[in-house]
């Protein structure tokens, strides 16, 4: 079956041998088959689950070039180049530790340490800002949309995962 | 020129920031700091600062533009001394230590912009040819940034330094805590929201039954004074008085089993009383509430919904509503009467046994105290399966409710098994909670029972000694009264959790009743008497929310009667725009025109009862088809609503029904098919007869045919109606006066049929392609 689907509507894999990946002022850009884009982002189709897999590569206007199957196809230079991207565009900061949560009606005040300091933010509609990944990581969207990563909930302390399990 | 922050530091000279658009705070060490740099304030356009460096690691970065140079400063800032909470004042100083300036001809920089990353952003410009990343941003300081963006971008532009006040009044963070609202369209601080006003509101509803509340009051008086009386009656008086002879009282035993029967006959009789009181008032009260509440909601604008699940809204008000039920019909008697029996039991106790009653005293609370503590456990756990018991039934009613989808897919035991996972995980949740109600409710009365222990051996060792007087009888009323202690100790505990569960959920309850719709009616509406139907469109721009433009200066006029074509890409904005002349939501910038009127000075009722839509998304309500049709007009005659039905093509499948007009449709009920629910919505709007008709995709879900006979008979009905049709089958808009082309919610082409055929754009290769499929297979229009 799975198959049989694929075999019809063919995804337009960016090909190694033909897509060039270059830094241009600080941005991507793409020489595919003779076509060259100045400008191009990347977009991770999976995000949770495949973080080097199925990347959208897109013009500026939003437009699909193509899809990038798995960065380890890339040679070395580009394979930096593009992981280098998706870690500034996805950047997120990660909970150290949780100090406190305050809730009130509802909302919540979030005192945390990330890895530069003790941080606070405001979350809106708590259970529903509390996002489960995949088995225990955890993100925690706030009020202005900064997103915050747990990425395990078991390497949490304690007391910090204490508080945070209610509102699992 | 602009200062607002009239709260903030202490600037030395506000005059000498010249003209400086202040984005965000310009403090002193920034001032400093630039000054370093040979920057004056008096140079500076736009100021703005942000809160990450190139590399997104936390930071400060002052963006400064001059009449020459864009600069970009990085570093960190210091703070030194007692900092305030959050952003109250404090006493500290703060450093601006440089880590990097980068430096851009201002004549260079061209369209600042921002980039947005999944939770951060960049500050972008094209410079020398090519786009640049010079700044990055949390979402927290992205407001500042577009702001920037804006400023910034006008002053390149064209040199202009024209300010909207509106956008200098920062208002994300509450005036009296410095905390953000957590809900930035409801200026609502949670943390300074006081409790006492609260509960001031709630008693408001409860003004109406003062007297029943009253009876209820002085019965539970009445109830604890009973109760403390009892003990005394079966214990010292008993065995001090009836028991010992030459008292008087000696051998009148079948005077004292009378009056304790009696007593506590008196007392079973004022309980129920009592009951029955307070549990109508709060029935009432909660009524009352519900009602209030859903009034608001009911006036509360669209976007208010789209913002919460509704489902989850409805289940929050009932549940919060039960639970100030329960608080006011039995938490607050219950504690009242508990209250008024301790200090009854205090004070016998006292002209008892000062001493004794003293050590009780202590004791007691002590001991409370550790029960606190165990209880304290116990709310995690009841947090943890009323989470569980929310997860599952969200999974049941998600299987029910979009059953034929499981059923389609063949996905029933995938459902089963996600079900019953978390069924299970509430079965574990619920043994838990009661494991731990078996053993730590054991343990705690064992703690409670310890120290009436504790209390006997003082007061047997006074007996034996004689101390303070302590007789036999006194001994066994103290020991009884000590458990009398027990309960309003436990229910004091209780109390607490009760409470603050109660202010919750009242809070959260007058949180709905207050919220301001976006969307309101003008205060002295403009009536414009009989409506000509002209709608004009004049630079529309609106987005859902502030990140993406989904209108962006549309333009258009439709002549009083016309019909008017509206294509686009799906997803272009077409119904937004129908939203927009419906007042469902209101516009950001420009204006709608109904009559040369905007429409904001309209009242509702004029333009709902003039502006009628068939929406894409068809929505009949539990009733019989005439209901659903007469919804917009409950008082139409039965002619009228055979009419709309035969003119919207309904009355065809309606007369097949047994039940005619009368059949029950709606969810549990006959369902309908996609065309037959369009039909019934056209009935509607049909009957409404409004001046204005608004039919978006209203017969997408028809065969050509019927929607051929639907259209003619609209046309005969449309002469002096102006008609806006959305549609992506073209051959829909045939009839229209005029076209205009919708694209990322901008106005691409306007024109007839034939003018837009002749320019070749959007529309003629939009028609091109499907007259193609259509000859592909053999129809020809
Ligand atoms: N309530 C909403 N909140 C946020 N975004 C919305 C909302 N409703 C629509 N949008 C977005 O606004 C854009 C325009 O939507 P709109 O419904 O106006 O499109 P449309 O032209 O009617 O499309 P279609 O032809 O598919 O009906 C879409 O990108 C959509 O995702
Ligand atoms: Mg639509």
């Amino acid at each position: 079956m799975d198959n049989a689907l694929t075999d019809i509507v063919k995804i337009e894999y960016l090909q190694p041998d033909k897509a060039e990946f270059s830094l241009k002022n600080g941005y991507i850009a793409l020489k595919n088959d003779q076509t060259e884009y100045d400008r191009v982002f990347l977009h991770r189709c999976f995000p949770n689950e495949l973080t080097e897999e199925y990347l959208s590569v897109l013009d500026r206007d939003n437009n699909e070039i193509g899809v990038i199957r798995r960065i380890d196809d890339f040679p070395e230079e580009t394979r930096e180049l593009l992981r280098g991207e998706l870690k500034r565009k996805y950047h997120i900061y990660t909970i150290k530790a949780i100090l406190s949560i305050n809730e009130k009606y509802g909302y919540s005040y979030w005192k945390i340490k990330d890895s530069e300091g003790e941080r606070d933010f405001t979350v809106r509609d708590t259970y529903r800002s509390i996002n489960r990944i995949t088995g225990d990581r955890v993100t925690v969207t706030d009020v202005d949309g900064n997103r915050f990563e747990i990425p395990s909930l078991e390497a949490l302390d304690r007391r910090s995962r204490r508080k945070i399990e209610q509102y699992l | 020129m602009l200062y607002y922050e009239p709260s903030g530091a202490v600037l030395t000279d506000p005059a000498g920031h010249g003209n400086m658009i202040e984005i965000s705070k310009f403090r002193e060490e920034a001032s400093a700091a630039l000054l370093k740099r040979g920057i004056r304030p008096e140079d500076i356009v736009v100021f703005a600062e942000t809160d990450l460096a190139l590399d997104l690691n936390h930071a400060s970065v002052y963006i400064v533009l001059t009449e020459t140079k864009l600069y970009v400063l990085e570093g960190q800032t210091a703070i030194s001394g007692r900092p305030g909470k959050l952003r109250k004042k404090a006493a500290v100083t703060r450093t601006f230590i440089e880590t990097d300036l980068a430096e851009y001809e201002k004549e260079q920089v061209k369209s600042p912009a921002i980039e947005e990353l999944i939770s951060a952003g960049y500050l972008t410009i094209e410079y020398s040819g090519g786009t640049r990343r010079i700044a990055a941003m949390t979402r927290t300081a992205m407001r500042d940034m577009r702001l920037f963006v804006k400023y910034a971008g006008k002053y390149l532009e064209d040199g202009s330094t024209e300010t909207d006040p509106e956008d200098f009044k920062d208002d994300r963070f509450c005036p009296k805590c410095g905390r953000r609202y957590p809900d930035p369209n409801r200026k609502i601080c949670p943390v300074c929201m006081e409790k006492t006003k609260i509960y001031k509101r709630l008693l408001q509803f409860y003004k109406k039954y003062r007297w029943q509340m009253l009876a209820v009051l002085l019965s539970i008086t009445a109830l604890s004074a009973l109760g403390v009386i009892a003990p005394y009656v079966s214990t010292s008086f008993f065995y001090d008085k009836i028991l010992t002879p030459g008292t008087g009282w000696f051998g009148q035993i079948a005077f004292v089993l009378a009056l304790i029967v009696g007593l506590r006959l008196l007392s079973t009789l004022v309980t129920s009383l009592t009951g029955v009181i307070s549990a109508r008032v709060s029935a009432y009260v909660t009524y009352d509430l519900k009602r209030t509440i859903f009034t608001a909601i009911e006036r509360l604008s669209l976007s208010f919904f789209t913002a919460r699940q509704t489902g989850g809204l409805m289940n929050q008000i009932n549940n919060d509503a039960n639970t100030i039920y329960w608080f006011f019909c039995q938490g607050v008697p219950d504690f009242l009467k508990n209250v008024v029996q301790l200090i009854a039991v205090f004070v016998i106790m006292f002209i008892m046994n000062p001493l004794l009653a003293g050590c009780a005293a202590v004791i007691m609370p002590l001991f409370a105290y550790v029960v606190w503590r165990i209880y304290r456990r116990m709310t995690t756990l009841h947090q943890r399966r009323y989470a569980s018991s929310r997860s599952m039934n969200s999974a049941l009613s998600d299987a029910l409710s979009g059953f034929r989808v499981v059923k389609t897919f063949a996905r029933e035991k995938d459902e089963t098994e996600r079900f019953d996972k978390r069924s299970r995980r509430l079965a574990n949740d619920a043994r838990n909670v009661t494991i731990f109600n078996n053993t730590a409710f054991p343990f705690a009365s064992f703690i409670m029972y310890l120290s009436n222990i504790i209390i006997w051996a003082l007061g047997g060792w006074m007996v034996i000694t004689g101390a303070g007087g302590m007789t036999y009888g006194k001994l066994m009323a103290f020991i009884a009264y000590v458990g009398l202690m027990n309960e309003p100790m436990f229910m004091f505990v209780d109390m607490i959790y009760w409470f603050s569960d109660c202010t919750n959920a009242a809070g959260r309850l007058f949180e709905i009743a207050d919220a301001e719709p976006d969307v309101t009616e003008a205060e002295q509406p403009v009536s414009l008497g009989e409506m000509q139907g002209e709608v004009e469109f004049r630079g529309v721009e609106f987005s859902y929310d502030k990140a993406r433009k989904v209108i962006d200066g549309v333009s258009f006029t439709v002549e009083p009667g016309e019909t008017l074509g509206l294509v686009g890409h799906s997803g272009a904005g077409k119904s937004t725009l129908a939203n927009l002349l419906m007042r469902l939501y209101d516009v950001n910038a420009g204006e709608i025109l109904i009559d040369g009127v905007n429409i904001k000075e309209l009242s509702f009722s004029e333009l709902r009862a003039n502006v009628g839509i068939v929406s894409q998304e068809t929505y009949l309500f539990v009733g019989s088809i005439a209901d659903n049709i007469r919804y917009a007009r409950p008082d139409a005659s039965f002619e009228e609503v055979l009419t709309a039905a035969r003119i919207s093509g309904a009355h065809d499948f309606i007369v097949k029904l047994p039940d005619g007009y009368d059949t029950k449709i709606g969810f549990g009920y006959k369902d309908l098919s996609g065309g037959e629910r369009q039909r019934l919505s056209i009935a509607r709007a049909v009957l409404l007869n409004p001046k204005i008709l608004i039919l978006d995709e209203a017969t997408a879900a028809m065969d050509t045919q019927t929607e051929r006979r639907i259209q003619e008979a609209l046309t005969l009905l449309s002469k002096d109606r102006t008609t806006i049709m959305i549609a992506h089958r073209l051959s829909t808009l045939r009839d229209a006066d005029k076209l205009v082309v919708i694209e990322n919610g901008k106005v691409q082409e306007t024109g007839t049929h034939n003018e837009l055929l002749i320019q070749k754009g959007v529309y003629s290769k939009l028609y091109t392609l499907q007259l193609e499929a259509l000859k592909n297979i053999g129809v020809e229009e």
